[in-house]
């Protein structure tokens, strides 16, 4: 890896600090050539970060078209296309990348598989095993594992799984005094207002 | 030149410099060949105003290397003390202006975003200023596809521009929210892009311009995706605007009327039937975007009818193949469009009520962000409120009322006394 | 009550064809409610919707033998014409009135002329009167209302004036001008003096111009309030008494909340009159002030295939009857918390789809509150947390409160610095956009760009 910035980072799982780091090469350096290996990265960062590729295609759309035809970016764009359908994505995780590129489609994988998970998790109510390991990736013994695991259960006379919902953890009350000033300061904003 | 570099380099304050420095200009303009070597002579950092000076003289030399020169202004951009070119706020704004037009001929659009923002950065005090260099910015986002990029700037809402600082025009602002419009837009966020392009083709006018059509084109379509029936014209919109924009986007109306109808097939003929004028526009995405949209809108529709309901019903409802509606389905609620549990071993789908119960601390966080802002808009109304009472055309219009007001009592008195 | 007056219906049969009405029907004592054209008019409607073939060879004999009657001959063909060979064509009446009419027509032209020249007001309105009533006996329809509008100018007293709207109004309800039969209801209204008969007359004439607009509800208040007449003969060209009740009862029930329905038709005093002509149609309503759906429904759909040969009513029935229908469900619902659909279902003499399609039709445009549990087959009332969504509403209005302050302070300023899109001519000091199309191509090359954009996000 030429970036050594990107691996410390990598280590420490700070995908967003990677992104911010991309962006701002992108626009900070004077030529595009700094950015030829970098393309790849960015891509998958962008997939592990927003959750979605919008703006992983709109980056697409700024490589020069004479890069886009290598093949491990290709590949890339395969994964970046794919990610609205379950069963293609995971399929378009399998195919060949260079050694770089593995731990981030790991983390990519690992990402959306429990994105997924929460999402089916909140959004079933029952859900035949088949279906769950099409949105995970997995095969079924897997499947059976990870999911008993957490908390879901197997109806056995209808052979579906009841999933346990994920509760998002909320935002903290604020308190202190800085909740103390502000409420301070509403009060202040009304009785001046009347 | 010599004159001019040491004045640069020996005066400190940036007015008197600027001052000074003006009566130069013509001599700058006249000497072309030797402006690369003055800026040699310059530290961007140190010296902005002169080096900003310089620049502003070299984009009438019809002579010069506009890869270098674009190489400059950028690096310019990035490296000024803001103090300085700050009391050259139209300088700046001329400068940054030929630099977005050479950048999107050159088709380097993303190497001004950094430069530009800095550039607005430094120019204004709050982010609620509006400058120039703003639509320009978002212009080199757009073209560089970085949209995002321009959220920070788009999202600040601005309300107020200082005129004598960056002599800016309506040009300049109309075509901030229709770039900002677009952005939004692209990204998906409707309900501020209907805002941004409300803002351009409401905007006070003695006469119809094209960017007031093409926002309204927009407008109507957007208004459709987000609220499935066309649009009616806000209150302050201005009756020129009113009575002629529509003349100018016929199939667009057409459509919008179809659209409320709600029948599939006649939308999707009446598309077909205008889809040059949509393509010449550059619209048609949008309608296809509409059209797309019902399938969405018939699925909230169900779930405000029905509680539970089978997967076949609903594809059966909404003209959806069986085998894409669960995914279908399962994307609203991704979206938090609906709010559903999927059951397959039933194969049903049952509908909730919105779980947000407002309660809890996100929604005091929002409460609080929402008091704090208005509470900002406040102090905002009240200067203005101040500043126009204090005006001098105000306190005369004022004036003339009172002297109105006295002369018809004193006429009234008058033929009283006729009487 | 007099069986020849009304409608006879046997409610014993089981069969609600159209096909076999003719045993259910008597033909003959429904229209001997009527006189003058609108008998042959209603004959004539019978004979061309019936599908009961008995009913229609009926109806058209008797529409000819009516119409032999009158000096209509345009009528005769058009009733020889529809009765596709049934009536034969009998050339020598038409000759003969052919020849009688123009005599008549020259007599009571010559009558109005000689009136005319001796300058009598009264003689010239009922010489007019006279010739436009004969107008509009054969058939000319806009020589009869050119006519008696004429005499308007020769009425003297509001017995006249009484008399011309009448017959307009009677012109305008048999060619179905219904615009001449509002004005002149309205005109006839106020003439002074008017006595009880006439008022009578004019109500049910302005129920029907409005039934026929569908102002249902105008038109249930204007048949109620008709002052009952024992003489049918008062109205009997235009509308029989049982017609008042079918009509008045229907558009009522269709449009009336539960409270007048009671107070304004049930236990009107007057009204209950004429219910007690068509008990069916009391009964009726009765039963659906009563919550009994079944019956009623049941008793309008045994109805249907008569109200269907009305000349007014055809028109409006499947109207009427699905607002009855949904005023019916909404009030089945209203008390309960959850619903059965099963149960529902039977007391809505339906099956489940139907009733969850109707239902979902009720909820989609907002005349109930309540949502399907299309798996249990229930109907639950919606609870709305009040809290919630006066949370939402007023974030909402918050957000547009600040985007728009916004963007009036922004118009402000631009106002204030004369900063607005003009066609250029003035001279600007910042520098106008010059022409009302000034930046057309600014954008355009953008929006260019854009469209790929936009394009790439169908998936």
């Amino acid at each position: 890896m030429t970036f050594p910035e990107i691996q410390k980072l990598l280590e420490a799982r700070n995908f967003a600090a990677i992104l911010t780091y991309c962006q701002d090469i992108e626009l900070k350096k004077p030529s595009n050539e700094t950015l030829i290996p970098l393309y790849g990265v960015y891509l998958i960062t962008y997939l592990i970060v927003d959750g979605q590729n919008t703006n992983a295609r709109f980056l697409w759309k700024r490589i020069p078209s004479d890069l886009k035809q290598k093949d491990s970016l290709k590949a890339i764009y395969n994964i970046v296309k794919n990610m609205t359908d379950y069963q293609d994505f995971y399929k378009s995780l399998g195919q060949q990348f260079p050694a770089e590129y593995i731990p981030f489609i790991a983390a990519l994988k690992e990402s959306y598989q429990l994105r997924t998970f929460e999402l089916i998790s909140n959004s079933y109510s029952s859900i035949t095993i088949e279906s769950t390991c099409s949105y995970l990736g997995i095969s079924a013994d897997e499947a059976s594992q990870y999911l008993l695991a957490r908390g879901w259960t197997l109806d056995k006379q209808s052979n579906t799984l009841i999933p346990t919902p994920v509760k998002k953890p909320g935002a903290k009350l604020p308190t202190g005094y800085s909740q103390l000033e502000s409420l301070t300061n509403s009060v202040l904003f009304l009785e001046k207002a009347l | 030149m010599e004159q001019f570099i040491n004045e640069c380099r020996n005066t400190n304050n940036p007015k008197t410099l600027k001052a000074n420095l003006s009566k130069f200009e013509e001599v700058l303009e006249r000497s072309h060949q030797n402006l690369d070597a003055a800026l040699g002579h310059l530290d961007p950092k140190l010296q902005s105003l002169g080096y900003l000076f310089v620049l502003n003289a070299k984009i009438s030399d019809p002579n010069k290397n506009i890869n270098l020169f674009v190489g400059q202004i950028q690096n310019f951009f990035l490296t000024f003390a803001p103090e300085q070119i700050k009391v050259a706020g139209t300088i700046v704004c001329r400068v940054a202006r030929h630099f977005t037009e050479y950048l999107i001929k050159l088709k380097l659009e993303i190497k001004g975003i950094a430069p530009l923002k800095r550039v607005i950065n430094s120019l204004t005090d709050k982010p609620t200023q509006l400058t120039p260099v703003h639509s320009d910015f978002l212009q080199l986002c757009i073209l560089s596809k970085n949209y995002s990029l321009a959220l920070p700037v788009i999202d600040a809402e601005v309300n107020e521009f200082n005129v004598e600082q960056t002599q800016i025009n309506i040009k300049d602002i109309l075509t901030y929210f229709y770039y900002a419009g677009i952005i939004y837009a692209t990204l998906k966020n409707y309900k501020k892009a209907l805002d941004a392009f409300k803002f351009v083709f409401t905007a006070p006018a003695t006469a119809l311009s094209s960017i007031a059509i093409e926002a309204y084109k927009k407008y109507v379509l957007i208004h459709l995706i987000e609220y499935g029936v066309a649009p009616s014209f806000p209150r302050i919109t201005s009756n020129v605007v009113q009575r002629n924009i529509k003349t100018h986007c016929k199939p667009y109306i057409d459509f919008s009327t179809t659209y409320s109808t709600n029948n599939q097939v006649d939308i999707q003929t009446k598309a077909l039937q205008n889809e040059e004028s949509f393509k010449r526009d550059k619209n048609f995405g949008l309608v296809n975007l509409a059209i797309k949209s019902i399938t969405r809108r018939n699925i909230k529709k169900l779930t405000q009818t029905f509680m539970t309901l089978s997967i076949r019903d609903i594809s059966e409802k909404v003209g959806l193949p069986p085998a894409k509606t669960e995914q279908f389905v399962l994307k609203m609620i991704e979206d938090k469009e609906i709010f559903a549990t999927i059951n397959q071993k039933d194969g049903m789908v049952s509908f909730n009520e919105n779980p947000e119960d407002f309660s809890g601390p996100q929604t005091l966080l929002n409460l609080e962000k929402h008091i704090q802002k208005v509470a900002q808009l406040e102090s905002v109304i009240r200067s203005v409120d101040e500043t126009l009472t204090l005006s001098t055309p105000f306190l005369k219009k004022l004036l003339n009322e009172n002297r109105k007001q006295s002369m018809f009592v004193e006429g009234g008195i008058e033929m009283d006394e006729n009487q | 009550m007099d069986e020849d007056d009304s409608m006879v219906i046997d409610s014993g049969s089981s069969s609600n064809a159209n096909a076999s009405l003719s045993n259910e029907f008597d033909i003959e004592s429904y229209i001997n409610s009527y006189t003058g054209l609108t008998k042959i008019l209603r004959l004539l409607f019978i004979a061309e919707y019936s599908e009961d073939p008995k009913l229609k060879s009926d109806a058209f004999k008797m529409a000819a033998s009516e119409v032999m009657k009158t000096s209509n001959i345009e009528l005769y063909h058009n009733i020889v014409t529809k009765s596709n060979g049934l009536i034969k064509f009998d050339s020598q009446w038409v000759d003969n009135t052919t020849k009688k009419n123009s005599s008549t027509i020259d007599k009571l032209e010559q009558d109005l002329n000689v009136a005319k020249a001796n300058i009598v007001k009264d003689s010239i309105r009922i010489a007019q009167s006279d010739l436009g009533e004969f107008y509009y006996r054969s058939g000319d329809y806009s020589n009869s209302l050119k006519c008696f509008v004429r005499t308007r100018d020769y009425c003297t007293s509001s017995k006249h004036i009484l008399n011309m709207c009448f017959n307009i109004i009677k012109v305008g309800i048999d060619y179905s001008n219904y615009s001449h039969v509002f004005t002149y209801t309205t005109k006839a209204e106020q003439t002074p003096d008017i006595d009880p008969q006439s008022i009578a007359k004019l109500r049910a004439a302005t129920g029907l111009a409005n039934l026929e607009s569908s102002k249902y509800k105008f038109a249930a208040k204007k048949f109620i309030e008709t002052p009952f007449e024992q003489n049918a003969s008062v109205f009997s060209d235009i509308i029989s008494p049982q017609d008042i009740a079918i009509y008045g009862g229907l558009c009522a029930l269709a449009t009336f909340d539960r409270a007048e329905l009671k107070k304004k038709v049930l236990d009107d005093a007057v009204f209950r009159n004429y219910l007690e002509l068509v008990p069916e149609v009391r009964e009726l309503i009765r039963d659906f002030y009563a919550s009994k759906y079944a019956p009623c429904l049941n008793a309008l759909d045994k109805l249907k295939p008569v109200l269907l040969l009305d000349i007014h009513l055809r028109a409006h029935v499947d109207n009427l009857y699905s607002r009855i229908r949904s005023k019916a469900l909404i009030q089945y619902i209203s008390p309960y918390v959850s619903v059965d659909l099963v149960s529902m279902a039977t007391a809505f003499n339906t099956n489940i789809q139907q009733l969850e399609r109707e239902i979902s039709k009720l909820i989609m445009d907002d005349s109930i509150n309540s949502r399907i549990d299309s798996h249990n087959k229930r109907l639950y009332s919606r609870k709305i947390d009040q809290r919630s969504t006066t949370f939402d509403k007023s974030m909402q209005v918050g957000h547009d409160f600040i985007s728009n302050t916004n963007h009036l302070l922004l118009r402000l300023e631009m106002l204030n610095n004369n900063l607005t899109v003009n066609n250029g001519r003035k001279d600007d000091k910042h520098g106008g956009p010059g022409g009302p199309f000034g930046f057309g191509n600014i954008p355009m090359e953008l929006i260019q760009q854009q469209q790929q954009m936009f394009a790439q996000y169908q998936r």
